[in-house]
């Protein structure tokens, strides 16, 4: 009977085991913990997510990160729920971050000005 | 002068290690890349539990990060191998800890459930956890390490430290149960 099932199948299985991959979350706390560790990120290691309750609970429902396009999705999520520092998740985008806000992470007075003008007078 | 992308891509985890602990973020990102999908599937295959794996997983780097500063780069441990002992070691105690892990290299307790009663309503890695769930805890790590990650022997007897012959046994053994194991499903694995 084992004969059966012999070679070939159990290595493919074997091979679809080697395409799991890690989530882009983990990812994105695995860096976020790095850049803590290497005391530049200004932030303790991060928790562990576990439930999955509220926005993540709805994200999951949606058919998890890989439908919000992965790596990305995952970083200005981070970004825009205050989970992780800018440098991270400008790590994580590898350096679009920097370039989107003109060489810095943190926005400076006059692009905040320009961002509320653009709200005009109220 | 900071190494572009392309340089650092081209470094061994050593180098990477000593770029990271020197302020490198960048030496992060690629550690991260490379190690992280390895330390995950270990995890995952061993403890058939994503949510666990993964915090396995992000403890094992974040030990990796810490080790950083003290990192010999002409020392004997290669980065990847030392996470994958964490890994190990880690996974290991968190089996313990739950109570559903079998001895080290003893036969299947009676009470494990069956590969048939798992499969019911799972899908073909779910299969697999449950067989290789069924090993004794250092052929499980044996047969992940050789046949899902792909390491030689050597350096699986180095992880799990124990010898290259002890190697050769636990994974031959390990798969002839995996094969065993899953002979009478193939059908409904979808094979053949």
């Amino acid at each position: 009977m084992a004969d059966e099932f012999n070679g070939d199948a159990l290595d493919a299985l074997f091979a679809e085991a080697r395409r799991v991959d890690a989530a882009p979350e983990l990812r994105v706390r695995v860096l976020a913990d790095g850049l803590a560790v290497a005391g530049e990120a200004g932030k303790p290691a991060n928790p562990r997510r576990r439930g999955s309750g509220g926005w993540l609970g709805w994200l999951d429902n949606m058919g998890g990160w890989p439908a919000l396009s992965g790596v990305t999705a995952a970083g200005i999520a981070g970004l825009s729920l205050g989970l992780y520092a800018p440098e991270v998740v400008d790590l994580v985008l590898g350096g679009q971050l920097t370039t989107f806000m003109g060489g810095s992470v943190t926005p400076d007075m006059d692009t905040l000005l320009l961002a509320v003008g653009d709200f005009g007078d109220v | 002068m900071e190494a572009t992308n392309a340089e650092l891509d081209a470094l061994g985890d050593d180098a990477l290690m000593v770029l990271f602990a020197g302020g490198d973020h960048d030496a992060a990102r690629i550690l991260t890349d490379r190690l992280l999908p390895r330390a995950f599937r270990h995890a995952a295959r061993v403890l058939g539990d994503r949510a666990e794996a993964e915090d396995i997983a992000q403890e094992a780097m974040l030990r990796l990060w810490r080790a950083a500063p003290d990192w010999n780069p002409h020392g004997p441990a290669r980065p990847r191998t030392w996470l994958y002992r964490v890994t190990a070691n880690l996974s290991v105690d968190r089996l313990r800890r739950r109570g559903r892990a079998v001895g080290l290299d003893e036969d299947l307790p009676s009470s494990a459930p069956s590969v048939e009663s798992q499969m019911q309503d799972a899908g073909r890695m779910a299969a697999l956890d449950a067989a290789l769930a069924r090993l004794p805890e250092r052929q499980r790590q044996a047969v992940v390490l050789r046949h899902i990650e792909g390491l030689a022997n050597p350096e699986i007897a180095e992880v799990l430290g124990i010898g290259v012959e002890a190697v050769e046994s636990l994974t031959a053994r390990g798969k002839r149960a995996l094969t065993a194991a899953l002979a009478s499903k193939k059908e409904a694995l979808g094979y053949g």
